[in-house]
């Protein structure tokens, strides 16, 4: 029989069972707070893994045993004769060629923006998962082939046809519907794949191709590179076959960054929940020790007992958090971002990752074991004395300045703070407790209309454990959401007013369609026409594209030189605006991100070289400017510039002006009428594209506002929950009172007012750090994504997360109260 | 002020039982009376002093104080008459763990509506005379039990009742402070000519009182004789 410390393993859950039939509200609550917890980390990490999980399944079912690849640096290809001159090269094994373009399928249930991909039979020797669809030669001869979930989208059935719209051109092709063992992980990323002619054909790139996958014979690697540069170097770029799962990475890692932030506040809320619970039971526990010792128990014994409860709980409790993780992660955060899926092969695969799991997992089971180490430690009802209130103050102030000093010198540990901060969110509070307690007495001292608060001011004056930690729930979530959301609305703020300036521009905007950065060129329609309607004051060919320097996928602008403004004043960081915007229509100027220049050691006047389709080009810098939106970072020269360097004068986007007195809808009608039919170009009014890129500056920080409200939502029930428990546990103390001739009412609403003054002072704590860990934060998040995010504070959203806090807790905790006031004289006589 | 029971039943129903705490109890306590009230645990002493105090209501028979019915006031009523009337020493004494010693005692003063300063200021004779002066701003954490059950005498005393009910007010004290407490709860008795109820296991206590009672399963027994305290008197 297995034995611990002499008990019984079947004691031992005896022991337990008593325990969860005793307290079942506290041992839930302190259950639930470890599962939330745990459930917003696993949330977090599966979801930002998925994302570049699923990428790396994309890029491998491609690649297959591929080590290098040659990518065009403009969505115009190359010349595809040149994968047969890699096939040739000295220790080759195989070369494949891919076209991939962006293109719009309509369909009558919906539209979507994907990736079409175009492949050849070549590409099955190289063993990625693509090698089955390419045996089922039929499937790609004759249409495109996409998965189960795109035709649903689209509605149409297999054998169907789907409108393609692609290079500016609308088409009707046939499709056929990949089976889900067929498809792979090509199927989940939503991308079509149809055979490399085909693609080609829609796509109106004859034979170019956009990539050239090459399997090298082992051991010749540095040499096939070598020849590769030497073929290839000066139009395209010669890479490993990840390199764009690094560019990925580099795009989504500020995002990351705050994501996980949020969750690790949102996981000391969770233990502070738990550790709140635990709180209510520590003088029972005490006794339960003391009596065992009493009836001969070895020192050992109580704490094995102890131990092993304190195990179960986080056993159990971390089991559950996951299961709701896996549930956040299904109803909430799966959605594939848009905003990455027009420039990175993201797919909406999951990725199981058993180390997520196992971290998770034993995390919770450790915040047990903390919450069970306190409970042997110290006694929570006992008063925290002044002089360790004004210890904990001082040190609360030191981590503030500490943090202060660092994230100022190293903005990239700002993360940290945003952790501390929170942490002296909690120091702070004895003292705010007995200052505020101290100040209110004085108000109400001498007044005998507010008696209730004065009964409960009497019970607050002394903060003890279990009050700071309560109030400390709800301080730290008020904190995080309202410095996480601050930066958000920062974020989204700056946005929004860099795409009011960027598209104010011009009256309309033909593109490809779809949420992109303009960034799919398309053959240019007959633009005299165009000006001739009558509509029409004047069009303007926009250019643009991505282009990949290290691990930056930059986004390179080709502004029309006969703009109206060449730079968006909002992104201007070095040099002076209007010189800039003259040397950009001039030509030979560049404006670049800061982010970028700096890694580049280029600063305003010096000669930047970027490698373009027709070779390196150097241009010299005007101005440095904020990243336009896009995290990588954007270089913006003009048309001209951009035709010469990328070897093309197809658009990307028309820039239309009306006629004066033309309504942007008459315009709309006019200029689609002049396009004609089988135009696949889409036209938006200037405030249709605006509403457009709103959601989308927005989609990428929908996460963050997800997980600020599921952690106010928690913080604001827990601390009801810990209210109510309170009142709950002093049921025989309000019948003391009501002998004492206390009434129902009276007791209910002393509870109501000690409750508002506990959740009040979390709340000002909380928004005050929260407001500075927001100025951190900002800064933060300005250097991180480059983004115009000017620090802005908003009083509506800050009263609003303190009063929701408030509100729910004052509101939830309310009903228990009153049963609890409703104790009888003989509760009383129990203790 | 006069307190009066007449035929006082408190009948008490645990699942198809019906258990006679109190069975019809009559008794009357005259202005400066102190009863001293022996009985063994479970013999429904704390019953009768909650029905007496109108915390309880009887199930039949009347208690009065000065010919006013009061155990038949609806719950406010009774509660306001508690509050403004009664002072209850409770056997446990259920102090507020956070307020300090003034503000436990002060209690019933500010759910009457005084302000809390005036109250603090108004108790404090009450904790000199039981020896807590010194001690008015700790809280009850830091105090020994008998201070405790001091503190509670003191909110008890605090809003000048005109009826006294103790339930062991000298349980958990040593001798001597046992004998402080009950000579002060008869002298106040005299003094303020009030009525008091005191529940008590303490033979000391039969020396101070005026008459001494017996309560055995619910019923008065006849008065005078003092028994040897029974069982460890904590009652349930
Ligand atoms: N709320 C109740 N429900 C059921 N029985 C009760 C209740 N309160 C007291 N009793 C019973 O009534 C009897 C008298 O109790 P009590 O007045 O506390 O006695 P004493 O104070 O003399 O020890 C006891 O048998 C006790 O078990
Ligand atoms: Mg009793």
């Amino acid at each position: 029989m297995i034995r611990l410390a002499g008990l019984r393993i079947r004691a031992l859950f005896g022991f337990y069972a008593a325990r969860i039939r005793q307290h079942p509200v506290q041992e839930m609550l302190a259950g639930a707070g470890i599962a939330v917890g745990v459930a917003l980390v696993y949330a977090v990490m599966v979801s930002s893994a998925s994302i570049t999980g699923s990428a790396a399944r994309v890029v491998e079912g491609v690649a297959g045993h591929a080590q290098l690849q040659v990518t065009a640096r403009s969505d115009q290809g190359f010349d595809q004769r040149l994968a047969a001159e890699i096939r040739a090269l000295d220790g080759v094994e195989d070369a494949a060629p891919l076209l991939r373009s962006n293109v719009m399928l309509v369909g009558p249930d919906g539209s979507r923006s994907t990736q079409m991909v175009g492949v050849s039979p070549t590409l099955a020797a190289l063993g990625g998962e693509l090698g089955p669809i390419l045996a089922d030669g039929d499937a790609l001869g004759t249409g495109l082939a996409v998965s189960e979930g795109v035709a649903e989208s689209l509605g149409v059935a297999s054998g169907g046809s789907v409108e393609l719209r692609a290079d500016g051109r609308a088409r009707m092709v046939p499709l056929s519907v990949l089976s889900p063992e067929v498809g792979g992980a090509l199927a989940g990323s939503g991308a079509v794949v149809t055979s490399l002619r085909l693609a080609q054909r829609y796509a109106n790139r004859d034979r170019r191709v956009s990539q050239v996958l090459v399997q090298t014979i082992s051991g010749r690697r540095p040499a096939v590179e070598r020849e590769l540069e030497r073929l290839a170097g000066g139009f395209a770029n010669v890479t490993g076959v990840d390199a764009e799962l690094a560019a990925l990475r580099q795009a989504t890692k500020p995002n990351d960054q705050s994501t996980q932030l949020f969750a690790a506040i949102g996981v000391m809320v969770g233990w502070l929940i738990s550790f709140n619970a635990m709180l209510f039971t520590v003088a029972e526990r005490r006794r339960f020790v003391t009596a065992l010792r009493l009836e001969g128990a070895s020192p050992r014994q109580p704490l094995t007992i102890l131990g092993f409860e304190a195990l179960l709980l986080g056993v159990l409790a971390s089991g559950f958090g996951l299961l709701l993780g896996e549930l956040l992660v299904r109803l909430i955060f799966d959605d594939v971002p848009d905003y990455l899926a027009f420039a990175f092969p993201v797919g909406s695969g999951r990725d199981f990752q058993p180390s997520i799991v196992v971290l998770c997992f034993l995390g919770g089971v450790l915040a047990a074991g903390l919450d069970a180490f306190y409970r042997g430690q110290a006694e929570s009802r006992e008063e925290i004395a002044p002089r360790t209130g004004r210890f904990l103050l001082w040190t609360a102030l030191a981590v503030v300045a500490a943090t202060t000093v660092v994230a100022v010198a190293v903005p990239a540990v700002t993360i940290v703070g945003g952790i501390t901060l929170a942490v002296a969110a909690m120091l702070v509070m004895p003292v705010a407790f007995r200052f505020a307690a101290g100040w209110l007495e004085r108000v109400t001292g001498s007044t005998s209309r507010l008696n209730m608060l004065s009964v409960a001011l009497m019970e607050l004056r002394g903060p003890t454990t279990r009050g700071v930690a309560l109030t400390a729930v709800a301080a730290v979530a008020v904190y995080g959401s309202v410095a996480i959301g601050g930066a958000r609305d920062d974020i989204v703020r700056g946005l929004d007013s860099h795409t009011r300036q960027w598209l104010s521009n011009a009256d309309l905007w033909v593109t490809t369609g779809g949420q992109d950065l303009m960034i799919n060129s398309f053959t240019a329609p007959d633009l005299d026409r165009l000006r001739a309607a009558e509509a029409v004051a004047a069009v303007r060919v926009h250019r643009g594209g991505f282009l990949d320097i290290g691990d930056r996928r930059l986004w390179l602008i080709g502004r029309p030189v006969d703009s109206p403004t060449m730079i968006p004043a909002s992104q201007m960081l070095d040099g002076d605006i209007e010189q800039a915007t003259a040397r950009l229509r001039a030509g030979g100027w560049a404006t670049a991100s800061a982010a970028f220049a700096n890694e580049r050691g280029v600063e305003v006047g010096d000669r930047l070289r970027l490698p373009t389709p027709t070779g390196a080009r150097s241009f010299r810098l005007a101005a440095t400017t904020l990243n336009f939106g896009w995290i990588p970072g954007a270089v913006t020269i003009n048309n001209r510039d951009y035709a010469d360097a990328v070897g093309t004068v197809a658009p990307s986007a028309l820039e239309v002006d009306l006629a004066p007195g033309t309504s942007a809808e008459a315009g709309r009608q006019a200029v689609e009428a002049a396009l004609g039919p089988a135009s696949g170009l889409t036209v938006q009014t200037r405030a249709e594209r605006e509403a457009q890129y709103y959601d989308f500056g927005r989609e990428g920080i929908a996460r963050l506002d997800q997980i600020a409200a599921l952690l106010l939502l928690a913080a604001a029930l827990a601390v009801a929950c810990a209210l109510a428990a309170a009142a709950w546990q002093r049921r025989p103390r309000l019948a003391a009172l009501k002998i004492q001739g206390a009434t129902r009412t009276q007791l209910w609403r002393a509870m109501l007012c000690e409750a508002g003054v506990l959740v009040a002072i979390g709340c000002t704590v909380g928004l005050t750090l929260g407001v500075y860990g927001h100025l951190l934060a900002g800064r933060f998040v300005r250097s991180a994504t480059g983004f115009a995010s000017p620090f802005t504070l908003q009083a509506d959203e800050l009263l609003l997360a303190g009063g929701f806090v408030a509100v729910v807790a004052l509101a939830v905790s309310a009903i228990p109260g009153w049963f609890a006031a409703g104790a009888s004289a003989r509760a009383s006589f129990s203790e | 002020m006069r307190l009066e029971l007449r035929e006082v039943v408190k009948r008490y129903r645990s699942g198809t039982e019906t258990i006679r705490a109190v069975d019809r109890v009559s008794l009357t306590v005259a202005p400066g009376e102190l009863v001293a009230l022996y009985g063994p645990s479970g013999s429904g002493k704390t019953t009768l002093l909650l029905t007496a105090g109108a915390m309880l209501r009887p199930d039949s028979g009347a208690v009065l104080a000065d010919d006013r019915v009061i155990s038949a006031l609806p719950e406010s009523k009774a509660a306001a008459f508690r509050r403004d009337n009664i002072g209850f020493v409770l056997q446990s004494f259920h102090l507020m763990d956070s307020a300090t010693i003034a503000d436990n005692a002060a209690i019933k003063l500010v759910l009457a509506g005084m302000p809390p300063r005036r109250a603090r200021r108004l108790v404090r004779p009450w904790l000199e005379r039981l020896g807590l002066g010194e001690r008015h701003a700790a809280t009850p954490a830091r105090l020994s039990t008998g201070e405790r059950q001091r503190v509670a005498i003191a909110r008890a005393l605090a809003n000048d009742p005109k009826i006294l009910l103790a339930d062991e007010p000298t349980g958990s004290l040593d001798a001597d402070r046992s004998r402080d407490v009950l000579r002060l709860l008869r002298d106040l008795t005299r003094e303020r000519a009030l009525p008091a109820i005191v529940v008590t296991h303490d033979p000391e206590a039969a020396e101070v009182a005026d008459r001494t009672l017996v309560l055995r399963d619910g019923r008065l027994t006849d008065a005078g004789t003092l028994p040897r305290p029974v069982g460890s008197g904590t009652g349930p």
